[in-house]
């Protein structure tokens, strides 16, 4: 124990010394949240799109006053003729084209069925799939605003409640993936190039001869990450807490346990690509192109994993930021307690004991 | 220019040696366009459903098979009370649950509107938008047929929707996703190699060696990038020879001007790398740099968030981001086979990006640190 304290104090230096990574380590996050929390989002607001009205009747007329008066989406062009669809489209501003037909008032009322057609620009797919999904729904809304005066009540009525988030907010599930993804990289990163840099200048030789044990090595490298890492972790709860209003209904001790253990999962991971890599900058490379995308994409982040198709369901199992996110969602949002978020933590104890194992394995054979 | 080759031959020798790290860069980037690209998909299917049933007549049985019929919902095994299938939301289990009440066909056919009760788990707050409507339509096309079998209510008129999506009329995600997760992955490995090159050399001591050296600023400057805008150019005809073969992915456009296009960008966004190098001590420095550039790259990119979506003042922001303008324009050439004119505006801009970029490399870089 009293040979590891001078070696932890000389890592601290090692980090200190560095005032820029410092600052990097300690900006990036809270830029990510800020940005996931007031740029990013799903939710699209004044979208350009083009009305091409071939009755403009008092239906169509109101109906598009209604599509304007959202919010979500802007008139940018009134088209006269089908032919101009491709040139709006072509000039990429506009994003989807509602064309209403001749005589829209009167097959609405007359035939009791009116016909809309909407023109998506697909190449945005994103975009236009979520407006596909308001418009629809404002239509509806139009619909029943008209027919309500004729009509009796609903036949079936319904009533909606959200559940864990009920402003619908974006941030609800970000927080958790830039977590993840954070501290994924700072730890992992920066234990990996930290241990191969005294591979590569040879001091890890020196390290070897000395007194200390291997696992001692490690300790000692790892201590001064997992006390950055905290304190990224904290600044990002807190933002999400006090800017974002995000809610910690479960225990602080379980979401202690949780970003602890993630913590360590990625610093395990640090340890065994510091393990594999001759260089810093083959360590930096496996770091960068195995877990930047692939936890962005792959865990649950921003594209749902049920969604995915199976075999990359499973793949998604690899990746702990995946297990990570699950857990921590149900923690904070939900308020679920140890019991069940049981099969999230054993997933990851069991990923580091892995990483540790392998790691010392590798590690052997060098010295 | 004999000197610029030695260069570039320098570099190419030091990439291939290190068997990991060529594997890295030509293989790894095909694997993870081939899965990445699956994995990208915002259509909500699959929504788990939970039906708490306490009419039990032949009308509810009805609307279950409704549910059961369309494609979108998967029907779980029915929680008998909503504590327990409030334990199913906490585990994940269920997305939506909805709550029939007793009594249900009775007050339907008195038409005291019977009140279904829809429960949505909203911590993905855009599959429950989209869960929700999706529920609130079955019911009201539900109610409707019952409504006309029953003829005891006047046909309400109904709006049609009908949506064709051009130049992606099958929404096929994978090919949204193949033009923009390739030029993802081009800006990594392009400005990752780029930044980690000098202040490798800064580390190891070479970089004293190259300057004792008769090698002009330009052609130390050149000849540090050319290598690295080839391997943009191998992985771009890579990522093309994926599309084509491994995903049938039929290009709309021309060829050559993607090409002339991703070699604007890369000029740039090497630049990019250049500078993080240059004014990086460590690599682990150029590092954190690197990653902190490639998430503002690519975050803000409108690859797997809309631009749409963002606020204005963070539109602007997006309006400086290079890798924005070559999705953007690599998407429009190959899906929808835009031209030359079409894509003038973005060329224009790629190239302002280049020339700053590099203007400030040459200035800024002097061969004595």
């Amino acid at each position: 124990m009293k040979e590891i304290i001078p070696f932890i104090r000389k890592e601290f230096y090692h980090i200190l010394r560095d005032a820029k990574t410092l600052l990097i380590l300690f900006v990036m996050p809270v830029v990510l949240v800020v940005l996931f929390g007031f740029a990013i989002r799903t939710e699209i607001r004044d979208a350009k799109i083009a009305i091409l009205d071939h009755s403009k009747d008092e239906l169509s007329i109101g109906l598009t006053n209604k599509l304007l008066s959202t919010g979500y989406f802007i008139c940018d062009a009134n088209l006269s003729s089908e032919s101009e669809i491709e040139t709006v489209f072509q000039r990429g501003d506009v994003s989807l084209v509602v064309v209403f037909p001749a005589n829209f008032s009167e097959l609405f009322y007359r035939d009791k069925i009116a016909p809309i057609q909407v023109i998506t620009d697909a190449t945005n797919l994103n975009s236009s799939t979520i407006l596909k999904n308001y418009l629809s729904s404002i239509v509806e809304d139009y619909r029943r605003e008209k027919i309500r005066s004729g009509n009796k009540a609903p036949l079936i009525d319904t009533t909606i409640r959200m559940i864990y988030n009920p402003e619908m907010k974006d941030i609800y599930m970000f927080v958790p993936g830039v977590l993840a993804l954070v501290l994924m990289l700072v730890l992992a990163i920066m234990t990996a190039v930290s241990l191969t840099k005294e591979k590569e200048m040879g001091t890890l030789k020196i390290l070897t001869v000395s007194p200390l044990r291997t696992i001692d090595i490690i300790i000692g490298k790892i201590i001064p990450y997992l006390s950055i890492a905290i304190v990224n972790t904290l600044v990002i709860l807190g933002l999400s807490v006090y800017l974002f209003d995000m809610p910690i209904h479960g225990s602080y001790f379980a979401l202690a346990l949780v970003c602890l253990l993630f913590l360590s999962t990625s610093l395990a991971l640090g340890v065994l690509i510091s393990a594999i890599s001759s260089t810093q900058q083959v360590a930096l490379f496996i770091s960068i192109i195995a877990l930047f995308l692939p936890t962005m994409l792959l865990s649950g982040f921003i594209y749902p994993i049920e969604n995915m198709p199976l075999p990359l369901q499973v793949i998604s199992n690899i990746f702990p930021a995946k297990w990570f996110i699950i857990a921590i969602k149900a923690v904070m949002l939900k308020g679920s307690g140890i019991a069940q978020i049981a099969l999230p933590l054993g997933v990851m104890v069991f990923m580091n004991l892995i990483f540790i194992r392998v790691s010392i394995i590798k590690y052997k054979k060098v010295s | 220019m004999r000197i610029i080759l030695s260069i570039v031959k320098k570099e190419f020798l030091q990439i291939f040696r290190n068997k990991i790290l060529s594997k890295i860069i030509f293989i790894a980037p095909v694997i993870q366009l081939v899965v990445l690209v699956y994995a990208a998909n915002f259509e909500v299917e699959n929504i788990s459903l939970g039906i708490i049933d306490r009419d039990g007549s032949q009308t509810t049985t009805q609307l279950q098979q409704v549910f059961t019929a369309t494609d979108y919902f998967k029907i779980k095994p029915i929680a008998k009370s909503y504590t327990q299938a409030l334990k199913e939301f906490e585990s994940d289990d269920l997305d939506v649950i909805i709550e029939i009440p007793a009594g249900f066909e009775r007050d339907m056919i008195n038409g005291t509107s019977p009140r279904i009760a829809i429960f949505i788990n909203s911590i993905n707050s855009m599959k429950a938008g989209v869960a929700s409507s999706y529920v609130g339509g079955v019911i009201s096309e539900f109610g409707k047929k019952q409504a006309l079998y029953s003829g005891n209510q006047e046909i309400a008129p109904v709006f049609e929707l009908s949506t064709r999506d051009w130049y992606n009329p099958r929404l096929d995600y994978k090919s949204f996703m193949i033009s923009g997760i390739l030029c993802v992955l081009i800006t990594i490995i392009g400005i990752l190699l780029t930044a980690l090159n000098i202040v490798r050399e800064k580390e190891v001591g070479t970089i004293e060696q190259l300057n004792v050296t008769p090698i002009s600023k330009t052609q130390f400057i050149i000849g540090k990038l050319l290598p690295f805008g080839i391997i943009g150019i191998i992985q771009l005809t890579l990522g093309i020879i994926v599309a084509l073969v491994v995903f049938d992915f039929k290009i709309e456009g021309s060829i050559p001007l993607v090409y002339f296009m991703v070699s604007i960008y890369l000029v740039g966004i090497l630049g990019v790398g250049f500078l993080i190098s240059t004014s990086s001590d460590t690599q682990a420095q150029a590092m954190f740099t690197t990653i902190f550039c490639m998430f503002l790259f690519i975050l803000m990119g409108g690859l797997f968030t809309p631009i749409d979506s963002m606020p204005t003042w963070a539109r602007y922001i997006s309006d400086l981001n290079p890798t924005k303008y070559l999705i953007e324009s690599v998407r429009m050439i190959m899906l929808k086979g835009s031209g030359f004119a079409d894509v003038k505006n973005n060329i224009a801009v790629l190239s302002v990006f280049a020339l700053i970029i590099n203007a400030t490399v040459i200035f800024r870089y002097r061969k004595i640190n």
